[in-house]
């Protein structure tokens, strides 16, 4: 049996409506059904978090295709394509990691866990400095 | 009458506004990535580029219906501090993340199979 189970917080906190058995629990992930609900503002902040990462995914894909295709001046192609199959599989990766993030993050606060830290925002980092310094390079001696 | 939820009088209508604003502001990136996707793939003549950009177009189409959904929904959801994780809204942000992995995936797959890196690595190989 799972330790957190919807009836057991139920009196606890006043977000957690009571089991209903004629909703369809079927596809529901099984974290879903552990813990409490959330206050709903928490939900809805790790929802926008969640956009904000998939923002930054796409802006990834339109800065790949901007190298690729619309920057024939720079440097040779084949270098400009490797900046650009870069970005584009980060930007990618970006979008699964956003979701596992969300999920992650609303896990914990069903169980009333402390938020997961996360390693993402410095690989981020580290990705697009080693963009702009492949760009810088490619700039100068392309 | 009884005094209200702290939690619903504090915050009546802004949150989820919010998100439905994240929501909209997300169609309309993914919107100008999917112009870019069409403009490169029909004038480069890059099928698996357009088609992308097809997806996506069709993609935004679905994101700003459902901010618009997502709006009305949460703000009758938070009237009585209800959960907005409904099952609904987990699969919209599932097939949102997998759609625009996907996108990528083909972005990647078109600069390979039309440009010159792989014959430039192998060139390097050999």
């Amino acid at each position: 049996m799972p330790l957190f189970y919807a009836t057991d917080h139920a009196v606890s906190t006043m977000t957690t409506p009571p089991p209903d058995p004629r909703r369809p629990r079927a596809f529901r992930p099984r974290w879903q059904r552990l813990g409490h609900h959330p206050d709903y503002r928490f939900s809805l902040a790790n929802e926008r978090t969640f956009l904000a990462w998939i923002r930054t995914a796409l802006a990834f894909m339109a800065g790949a295709v901007g190298i690729y295709q619309f920057a024939p001046d720079v440097a040779t192609p084949w270098a400009r394509e490797a900046v650009a199959v870069m970005l584009s599989l980060g930007g990618a990766l970006l979008s699964l990691a956003a979701y596992r993030r969300w999920a992650g993050n609303e896990r914990a606060m069903r169980s009333d866990a402390a938020l997961p830290y996360t390693r993402l925002l410095l690989i981020l980092a580290l990705f697009v400095t080693a963009v702009a310094v492949v760009l810088g390079l490619l700039l100068v001696w392309g | 009458m009884s005094e209200p939820d702290p939690a619903t009088q504090r915050d009546p209508g802004l949150q989820p506004e919010r998100t439905a604003l994240a929501w909209s502001r997300t169609a309309f990136v993914a919107l100008l990535l999917s112009a870019v996707l069409l403009r490169g793939g029909i004038v480069h003549h890059e099928p698996m580029l357009a088609w992308a950009g097809v997806v996506l177009l069709a993609t935004t189409g679905a994101l700003y219906a459902w901010a618009g959904w997502r709006l009305r929904m949460t703000v009758t959801r938070a009237m009585t501090s209800d959960t907005p994780v409904t099952l609904t809204a987990t699969w919209a942000m599932r097939a949102t993340a997998l759609i625009i992995a996907l996108v990528g995936l083909g972005l990647a797959a078109s600069v390979l199979h039309h440009g010159q890196l792989i014959a430039h690595l192998g060139s390097l190989v050999h």
